[in-house]
């Protein structure tokens, strides 16, 4: 359990570095941000209470925020995203329900399970991300591009996170 | 209230998630002057409203007063700009020749103040006594004739428009050395009449016509205008010419107003052969 501990603050760090040194500096003609920070949020344990899990998503966006000087628009989308993903997984649990230790992984479940997790959480995270922060309905579908289009570029480097550096040894 | 702490037990999570929620669209409106002006605007929308109609009955009532202010605003302005400024130099443009004597001397003016829609205009310009501007001197511009000044303060004069009623230029049909009087009969103030050229002599539309010399005030051979027309109406011997004045009395601007050094000399010997012819 400490050791868990130990390893999403561990997540935590290194993908908030990640996210505000590398990937808000990508200048991919606009169009392009990907925010593959909110991984973590895909793989915290699938009995995580969901208390810990909203507040885990508020610091998570809170700390891009700060870093990025975008206010709250991060710590909005990661805690709603946070807030959502229990519900999904409530919905989306087998018959006999998820083994206690079950993490939520592509190697784990499968791609039919992961696909689909995977591209809600995101989507739903970018959608409110970029809508906050234009602020307006005049540019709608400019956003929605952009939310598409940035959307395929993190599930990309979280699909990448997934071959790369999840082991095949189920927990 | 045992229920409603029941209630918000069961849904404390959601209960967490709005006060989160909340959180970060404070931090929101915090941060960026563009959100802040959005959440306040849509929310101060009916007090702004109530705002913008006080102020709206307030400001009609000021209207007068603000008319003055800014009235007040740029009379100081414009008094700041270049051309308020008045000159005081003396800058009299004259030539010394020890063949021939000095004859005219030009004073540099600039138009003040011009009316051309009265029968009888004038002008004002911006030099007088302290200039070495006297009345009866003649005022020209850079394409025609102006006018005469009539009275001179120290720093201004008064100048009767070549569209007067009483003004009248001796003046010639360049080229046959007829002398006529330009007068003005009123309307169109681009036009004055030429009267006194007898009946034979040959005109053509567009001659110039140009002063004479003989007046004591105009320099010879100054261009007035050009013919416009011409007719003799039946029984007359002269005929009836319409000049177009060259000077666009409208717009004239900077004039030069004629010292004739000689002027004196002149008029006191035609005074006295008109004395002694009586």
């Amino acid at each position: 359990m400490t050791s868990d501990i130990l390893k999403y603050t561990w997540q935590f760090i290194l993908l908030c570095l990640f996210q505000v040194l590398i990937f808000n500096n990508l200048n991919l003609g606009g169009f392009l941000n990907p925010f593959p920070y909110i991984y973590l949020i895909l793989i915290l344990p699938i009995s995580i209470g969901r208390i810990p899990i909203l507040f885990i998503g508020f610091s998570l966006g809170l700390v891009v925020d700060v870093f990025s000087n975008t206010g709250g628009i991060h710590a909005a989308a990661t805690t709603l995203v946070a807030f959502y993903r229990p519900l999904y997984l409530k919905a989306q649990a087998p018959r006999e329900g998820y083994e206690s230790m079950a993490l939520p992984h592509l190697k784990t479940f499968g791609f039919a399970w992961f696909i689909p997790y995977a591209v809600l959480i995101v989507v739903l995270h970018h959608s409110v991300l970029f809508y906050l922060e234009i602020f307006r309905f005049v540019e709608f579908f400019h956003t929605l591009l952009k939310v598409i289009l940035s959307s395929a570029l993190t599930l990309f480097f979280i699909f990448l996170a997934e071959f790369l550096f999840v082991s095949n040894k189920r927990r | 209230m045992k229920n409603i702490l029941l209630f918000i037990y069961r849904n404390h999570v959601f209960f967490v998630f709005v006060i989160l929620e909340i959180a970060c669209f404070s931090l929101i409106a915090n941060n960026n002057t563009f959100h802040r002006a959005s959440v306040l605007s849509s929310s101060n929308q009916f007090i702004g409203r109530m705002y913008d109609l006080n102020n709206e009955v307030k400001e009609y009532f000021k209207l007068r007063m603000i008319n003055n202010q800014l009235a007040v605003e740029n009379a100081a302005l414009r008094s700041m700009l270049y051309e308020s400024k008045y000159f005081s130099s003396k800058s009299i443009t004259s030539i010394t020749d020890s063949v021939s004597n000095q004859h005219y001397t030009y004073v540099p003016a600039k138009v003040i103040n011009n009316t051309t829609d009265r029968r009888s205009n004038y002008l004002t310009i911006d030099r007088g006594i302290l200039q070495g501007v006297q009345p009866e001197m003649a005022v020209i511009s850079s394409e025609g004739i102006v006018g005469i000044v009539k009275d001179v303060s120290k720093n201004f004069a008064t100048v009767i428009s070549v569209l007067h009623k009483s003004s009248s230029i001796s003046s010639k049909v360049a080229d046959t050395e007829y002398i006529g009087s330009l007068v003005w009969e009123g309307g169109d103030p681009t036009v004055a009449q030429l009267k006194d050229i007898p009946n034979h002599v040959q005109l053509a539309e567009g001659m110039l016509i140009k002063t004479s010399g003989f007046s004591a005030m105009f320099p010879s051979g100054l261009n007035i205008g050009t013919i416009r027309s011409f007719e003799i109406k039946p029984g007359d011997n002269f005929y009836s010419i319409e000049v177009k004045l060259l000077t666009d009395m409208n717009s004239v601007s900077m004039v030069y107003v004629v010292n004739n050094l000689m002027r004196i000399e002149q008029i006191e010997l035609e005074s006295q052969t008109e004395i002694s012819d009586k």
